[in-house]
């Protein structure tokens, strides 16, 4: 019999602002499934959309780590089809729906979600589920698919932004897998096998391993029927104990300042990111809180770094904050696009900003433009189906449903004191590492 | 197959000729609005180009009765969004907020597109970071493609600068030139404002009554610039660029809105770039692993548009994945598609449609876009109903009419776009 875990509702949202939204919508609730997968599912009539989102922790922190870039190539070899299904063919089959089909790797997880209709549910969730437990990664498939991932790669080291950001990730994280690009580099791509895959998806991709999340007009009892009937627990033999990645220490706690200076031929603006080590999933309600901080920082015209960097002093094109989330440890950036010779000066605008954040209270009027504006966010992205499939399954894949919604009561109850309280926790000075790119008029050749 | 909801709004045109759409969409406690304003890029020559960027930047910036930070505040104390963007065929305000905060909200709006101050030192600043965007795409091998393909595309037409590309000219613009441009083009009848979300129309009808009714409407009427298109240059628009990718682009003149190929020309979008299971995708991507991204456009346009395929590859590859994209756009014209394969792709198109109907943000920009476009609200069933009347042989047929002769537009470094010949 499935286990029902405790549910939640979106009720649970305060201040008016949250709490009668999706009125016609049913409590989400997470099942624990005999096969051992975790099914999330919430019942929405007021729209012809049903969407799934099949959550897997098999993300980059799961490779072993002599395979970079398996996790991401895997992903994309989970669309080459099964010993029944043929290569495409999900694609071809959602799409000639009118659905849409995709998936995403990060650092802890591989997600993969369907867009159809409420109707087409019960023909498309068993190819699906096929697609993630049959997985065939066919040989004839798989250097074709290499060259599509180093082209990949290819076009996101050809965006000076993305390059900044993973000199910052791998000066704050070092030798923990969220240091390292999702999708390996060029040469780990090329090292990589259809065998160490297969034995990689075996060890991850089953249903225990597994959160799906359902939401659409689609009912519970309907729901369970269909997830136990097509993911079903596979008894594939024993694991491979020698491929378990090295344990990850606790290396979060302490890192060390670190400066990445990046030149790059043909760029027009230079880039300043600065970034701190942030919570990590257990201390969700301080994660949320940094999102105050980024806000007060550079959210909207009244934000302190936009008025005196971009408006009074005039010293940057743009200026942007914010924190990421991770299970392990998230990260709070501060990014400027600016002329190159203001870099030092707009460097320590923004080192005073903070130091006045650790030592002075903010103003209440400070804090509630801050709390409306991100609540209000909050309802904005909590509209859609498919907005909700991924706070549920981000959440739920890491047991934290429970969090999903309680975002805006937690925005709602912090104080000015909560937010001085987090800058001197979060945002000391000896703990920010810096990454910058400056223009190289002198040099020649390709970004790599 | 997904069902498409119909919309349901309610439209009214107030004395002074503005028009009021509201929908109504009770799922959450927010209200969406746009309020188009017809013109945009279309109102610019060749000496005001980037003009309508410039408008919609300074804007915000200050009106009578507030300056620019009090405006800001104002917006961000109510947790409210605000901004302006220019387009090619209009400008549009984009309004959200809480349903309590509505109307706040809205007289401000009404003070951003009525009385704008335009003060100097705003239009400068302003100037300062339009330039600094025209610089920055240039880091981009993709927007230098476009622009280059615009370029080639519209050589006597302001949708060749729909994206600003031109510093010198922005630089010229004054705070008159500006506020000419507002009194020219910015009135009543030219205006459309479009609500989504939990609202009654009856009190919203009032609030638009309140804060825009008094606007006077001036005579006469303003008329758009004359543009005779030129013929397109048919010589392939290359630009060197240090980059380990070569980025190949191909694009056709298309059919305008209101013209009977435009929902042919979509479908063919739909079929030939469009998604993962698109021809393109299935023979460059699956098959041969040419590309990451192999994707295209069509975007929706009062005069003629662009019908556009792109790709970036690897310079070893480049020349083969410029000769299967131009073999298969010619396919489109040398033989029709089976009924099976046209009616995928009016699926796959319908799907989206419906998609992309799910928002309150995108429930008010569809009805007021249809209502600025000269098209009404009628348009979204008629849309539905021509892409599932359209057959084989008439995309064939409009195949033949658009896609016979693309203008290349290729960004890559020098050894390898001599080798593409």
């Amino acid at each position: 019999m499935p286990k029902v875990m405790p549910s939640w509702t979106t009720q649970d949202c305060p201040q008016g602002s949250s709490q009668d939204f999706n009125q016609d919508s049913n409590l989400v609730q997470a099942v624990q499934l005999d096969s051992g997968l975790t099914l999330i599912h919430q019942q929405v009539t007021a729209t012809p959309v049903t969407v799934v989102d099949v959550w897997v922790h098999a993300g980059v922190c799961a490779e072993p780590h002599s395979w970079p870039g398996s996790a991401h190539f895997l992903e994309h070899m989970i669309f080459k089809g099964t010993p029944t299904l043929a290569p495409g063919m999900f694609d071809w089959m959602i799409e000639g729906q009118g659905g849409v089909t995709n998936a995403v790797t990060s650092h802890d997880h591989a997600h993969y979600f369907m867009i159809t209709a409420a109707t087409d549910l019960a023909q498309t969730l068993p190819y699906l589920a096929d697609l993630l437990l049959n997985a065939a990664i066919p040989i004839t498939e798989f250097e074709a698919e290499r060259q599509v991932i180093l082209a990949e790669i290819a076009q996101m080291q050809a965006n000076p932004d993305w390059q900044v950001y993973h000199a910052l990730l791998r000066g704050i994280y070092g030798a923990h897998p969220y240091g390292r690009p999702v999708l390996g580099s060029p040469e780990q791509v090329q090292q990589r096998s259809a065998s160490e895959l297969r034995l990689f998806h075996q060890m991850y991709y089953q249903p225990n391993n597994m959160t799906l999340v359902v939401v659409g007009d689609v009912s519970r009892d309907r729901a369970i029927d269909l997830a136990s009937k097509h993911f079903q627990a596979l008894h594939r033999g024993s694991c491979f104990p020698s491929l378990r990645p090295r344990p990850i220490k606790t290396p979060l706690a302490e890192s060390a300042r670190s400066h990445c200076m990046l030149r790059l031929p043909g760029i027009e603006q230079a880039r300043l990111m600065m970034a701190w080590l942030g919570p990590s999933l257990d201390e969700l309600e301080d994660g949320y809180g940094l999102d105050v901080l980024a806000t007060l920082l550079t959210g909207g015209r009244r934000a302190r770094l936009v008025q005196e960097l971009c408006d009074q002093r005039q010293w940057i094109y743009s200026i942007d904050s914010s924190f990421t989330a991770q299970h392990q440890g998230g990260i709070f950036t501060i990014s400027a696009w600016l002329p190159a010779p203001n870099m030092a000066a707009v460097k320590g605008v923004i080192n005073e900003t903070i130091a006045e954040l650790q030592s002075t209270l903010i103003q209440e009027e400070d804090l509630q433009r801050c709390q409306r504006l991100l609540c209000h966010d909050f309802i904005f992205s909590t509209e859609t189906p498919s907005q909700l499939a991924g706070i549920y399954g981000y959440y739920g894949v890491c047991n934290q449903l429970h969090r999903a919604l309680t975002y805006a009561t937690v925005i709602q109850k912090m104080t000015p004191a909560d937010v001085q309280r987090l800058a001197q926790q979060y945002l000391t000075p000896r703990r920010c590492t810096l990454a910058t790119l400056e223009p190289d008029e002198a040099a020649s050749g390709l970004w790599v | 197959m997904m069902p498409v909801r119909a919309m349901t709004s309610q439209r009214w045109i107030l004395a002074n000729g503005l028009t009021v759409i509201v929908t109504e969409n009770p799922v959450a406690n927010i209200i969406a609005a746009r309020l188009f304003v017809r013109g945009g890029s279309l109102t610019e020559t060749q000496t005001t180009a980037g003009l309508a960027h410039l408008l919609a930047a300074t804007l915000t910036q200050g009106s009578a009765a507030h300056l620019p930070w009090v405006m800001a505040d104002q917006i961000e104390r109510a947790g409210a969004g605000l901004s302006v963007q220019a387009a090619p065929d209009y400008w549009v305000l984009s309004l959200k907020t809480v349903a309590s905060e509505f109307e706040t909200i809205l007289a401000l709006a009404a003070q951003v597109l009525r009385s704008p101050t335009f003060l100097e030192n705003q239009v400068v600043r302003s100037q300062q970071l339009l330039i600094q965007d025209i610089q920055t795409r240039q880091e981009q091998p993709f927007m230098v493609a476009m622009q280059n393909l615009r370029q080639a595309l519209y050589p006597n037409h302001p949708y060749a600068h729909a994206t600003p590309n031109n510093a010198a000219c922005l630089e010229q613009i004054t705070t008159a030139d500006l506020q000419q441009a507002h009194d020219t083009y910015f009135r009543p009848d030219q205006v459309v404002i479009s609500i989504a979300g939990r609202v009654n129309p009856t009190t919203i009808l009032d609030w638009v009554e309140q804060y825009f009714g008094d606007w006077s409407r001036p005579s006469p009427q303003p008329t758009l610039p004359n543009f005779a298109l030129a013929p397109a240059s048919n010589s392939p628009q290359t630009t060197l660029l240090s980059s380990n990718q070569v980025t190949l682009m191909l694009g056709h003149l298309a059919a305008a809105v209101h013209e009977p190929d435009y929902v042919p020309l979509k479908i063919l979008h739909t079929y030939l770039s469009n998604g993962f299971s698109s021809r393109l995708s299935t023979e460059l991507r699956e098959k041969r692993g040419l590309a990451y991204e192999i994707s295209g456009f069509y975007p929706t346009r009062l005069d003629p548009s662009h019908w556009v395929v792109h790709l970036a590859t690897a310079p070893h590859q480049a020349k083969l994945a410029l000769s299967l994209l131009e073999a298969e756009i010619a396919q489109l014209w040398q033989q029709p598609l089976s009924t099976e394969v046209s009616d995928r792709a009016k699926r796959k198109l319908l799907g989206q449609y419906a998609l992309g109907k799910q928002t309150n943000v995108q429930l008010a920009h569809l009805a007021g876009w249809y209502e600025c476009l000269g098209l009404g609200l009628a348009y979204d069933a008629a849309f539905q109903a021509q892409v599932m009347a359209t057959t084989p042989t008439e995309l064939y047929q409009t195949a033949q009419r658009w896609l016979q002769c693309p203008i290349r537009s290729l960004v890559g470094t020098e050894s390898a776009l001599a080798s593409l010949g």
